[in-house]
């Protein structure tokens, strides 16, 4: 099982999280997950809520036409059977956390036709929101394994359409501005992100 | 009175479609802004599309709940019913 790999700060000290392709199961544990969380009035809650289900309802329907993958074999498998085909899949952020993983986050994508890679949701865990800076750097940690993923399929390109609340981060995070109702990463900006990335290991925040 | 219209554009739309690299974020200023500003985001075409899909799914499983708990008659209970038989 191919994972992506990620560097966050919990409650200071440095953490490894992962981020790999969610199947039925884990999905389903993740929709469980949030049930706690489905009354709060919290917009950010109510909305990861609702991004999240509504993402996964997505999903399953694609994945009854056969569109939809569980795994990073079966999506390389598929570019290779069908190279000009769009499928969608789901990446979920997870912590270690005793002996079980923690769900921490979720990102819808779709490789599309052309060999790009489309971020269509992005959304962190309701019980991360209720906690803020217990977890820090968990949407941009996402974001560097979704190009650690384009890396490994050679995928020149991410893109997604920018609300006015996510055209701000991805300005900073891709350090290029304006950002209006689209952002792109390639090359320049992948290599942004991994620098970033590559200083959590670094001494002087590692305390 | 109505006004002619400007020939002259005061904007210049393609030097706003550009866009220009800045200085670089430090990791200390993207995490204090992400602590901030909640990382939840959806592409608005992704999500009407997905909110589509529920609605189909929503849609299918009351028309199931319904042909569930509907009777059928017979034409005898029918005629009965309606005083015919």
């Amino acid at each position: 099982m191919k994972e992506f790999p990620f560097q966050i700060k919990v409650a200071g000290a440095t953490e490894t999280a992962m981020l790999r392709f969610a199947n039925q199961g884990e999905l389903l544990r993740y929709h469980r997950s949030l049930a706690p969380f489905a009354s709060q009035s919290f917009t950010a809650v109510r909305e990861a809520v609702e991004f999240t289900r509504l993402a996964a309802k997505r999903w399953r329907y694609y994945s009854r036409a056969d569109e939809a993958v569980e795994s990073f074999e079966e999506l390389r498998g598929k570019i290779k059977h069908a190279p000009k085909s769009e499928i969608a899949f789901i990446m979920v952020a997870t912590i270690r956390q005793g002996r079980r993983d923690l769900p921490v986050g979720l990102a819808y994508c779709r490789r599309t036709w052309c060999h790009h890679l489309a971020l269509d949701f992005l959304a962190l865990h309701p019980r991360v929101l209720t906690q803020p800076r217990q977890m820090d750097g968990l949407g941009s940690g996402i974001v560097f394994s979704l190009v650690q993923l384009a890396n490994a399929l050679r995928i020149p390109r991410i893109w997604g359409e920018a609300t006015v609340n996510s055209a701000p981060f991805y300005e900073k995070l891709l350090e290029v501005s304006p950002v209006q109702d689209l952002f792109v990463i390639e090359a320049p900006e992948m290599v942004a992100i991994t620098r970033r990335q590559r200083k959590i290991n670094a001494p002087a925040l590692v305390k | 009175m109505r006004q002619p219209l400007s020939s002259e554009s005061t904007v210049n739309y393609i030097e706003s479609m550009t866009v220009k690299r800045t200085k670089p974020v430090s990791l200390e200023e993207l995490w204090a802004y992400e602590a901030s500003h909640p990382v939840v985001f959806a592409a608005p075409r992704a999500l009407a599309e997905a909110r589509l899909i529920a609605a189909l799914i929503r849609g299918k499983r009351v028309r199931r709940t319904r042909s569930k708990g509907k009777r059928t008659f017979t034409t005898t209970q029918v005629r009965k019913q309606l005083g015919l038989a």
